[in-house]
């Protein structure tokens, strides 16, 4: 009985933080599920180039369209992230790998490293789905890059307090 | 009891946490970059003038000027810039060598490469182009041979020496203007 008590309280304590806190949101609407980029040398051929720049690579994926559910959220005050998770598949290191974007005009432009999220829209949402453009920049390191790296970029939504 | 709730609760939020887009990153292929000496296809020529009453003493005369002149070395040396990168973790190894099995030549006569060294300054000084370079590329001399190793290293590194010339002056030769060419490979299998 006790342990029952105890389960119930902790699912009523779970619900209450995600009305409150970060919700993921469904991008499956979104017309590409897959985008193969290749790296290339930030810098090339010849010149004084350091260690962490003979090193630096990076990789862009261009007009990546992403398409949020936000049905629910319309007419709600609410700050949407685009988030990386912290393990990236084929890095050895977090750090290793920057990820810079730009859109199109309804998300901001932002730059985000994993296990960390970025702001790209901080208002009332007015549309059931939002979608934008994304010009993604990949920044990586060479020195702890293994073969073929791999990531989810997830979009999260704040709801704000009326 | 507890469990099997919990495991349900998880199954029923899979569906509104959908995500869809999945970015890859390929390896592009590694990159060997060499320069020696001015960039494109110019061939700098080192030029050395031993007097008469030298020849042959033993003391060695260095290069009296480089052309062109190197842009990122001091004056009257060569710059010789290897970088050897990959795009993996796992490091390759990379060597750059020379080819000096052509000997200088006037007319009939030679003089062997044996007869050439060379001094490496220390990456980072003054106008040097190898500011930035953590590997430093020894002072030698050429051993006349077609594959003489000057260094081995590992991915992704830069290898790189403003590198000074000079004639060893050991042999007696007959008088002429000697002309011969070197050539440096960098490889990484």
């Amino acid at each position: 009985m006790t342990g029952l008590r105890t389960f119930l309280l902790a699912a009523s304590l779970a619900a209450c933080g995600s009305a409150l806190g970060s919700t993921r949101l469904d991008d499956s609407l979104s017309p590409r599920q897959r985008v193969d980029a290749v790296a290339r040398w930030q810098y090339d051929g010849t010149g004084d180039w350091n260690e962490d720049q003979i090193n630096a690579l990076v990789a862009d994926v261009r007009s990546m369209e992403f398409r949020l559910r936000t049905a629910a959220y319309v007419g709600r005050n609410a700050e949407i992230y685009l988030s990386l998770p912290l393990h990236v598949t084929g890095l050895r290191t977090p750090t290793a790998m920057r990820v810079e974007w730009n859109t199109r005009g309804v998300f901001t432009p932002g730059s985000v490293l994993p296990g960390n999220r970025a702001l790209v829209y901080r208002g009332k949402i007015t549309a059931p789905v939002m979608s934008d453009f994304f010009d993604f920049r990949i920044f990586l390191d060479a020195r702890t890059s293994e073969r073929g790296i791999e990531f989810d970029p997830v979009f999260e939504i704040d709801v704000l307090s009326q | 009891m507890t469990r099997t709730l919990s495991l349900v609760v998880a199954l029923a939020l899979a569906p509104l946490a959908a995500q869809a887009a999945t970015v890859t990153i390929g390896n592009g292929g590694g990159r060997l970059i060499l320069q020696i000496g001015s960039t494109a296809a110019t061939i700098n020529q080192v030029n050395f003038s031993v007097p008469g009453g030298s020849v042959g003493n033993g003391v060695a005369v260095v290069s009296s000027n480089v052309t062109p002149a190197s842009p990122t070395c001091p004056a009257n040396t060569v710059l010789i810039d290897a970088q050897a990168r990959s795009q993996l973790v796992n490091p390759r190894t990379a060597t750059l060598s020379v080819n000096s099995s052509t000997p200088l030549t006037t007319g009939t006569f030679t003089i062997p490469f044996s007869q050439f060294a060379w001094t490496a300054s220390t990456p980072g000084g003054g106008g040097s182009g190898c500011l930035n370079a953590p590997v430093t590329i020894p002072s030698g001399t050429f051993s006349g041979g077609t594959a003489q190793s000057l260094i081995t290293f590992n991915t992704s590194r830069r290898a790189c020496i403003c590198a000074q010339f000079s004639y060893l002056n050991q042999n007696v030769v007959s008088a002429g203007t000697y002309t011969g060419r070197v050539t440096y490979t960098l490889a990484m299998p």
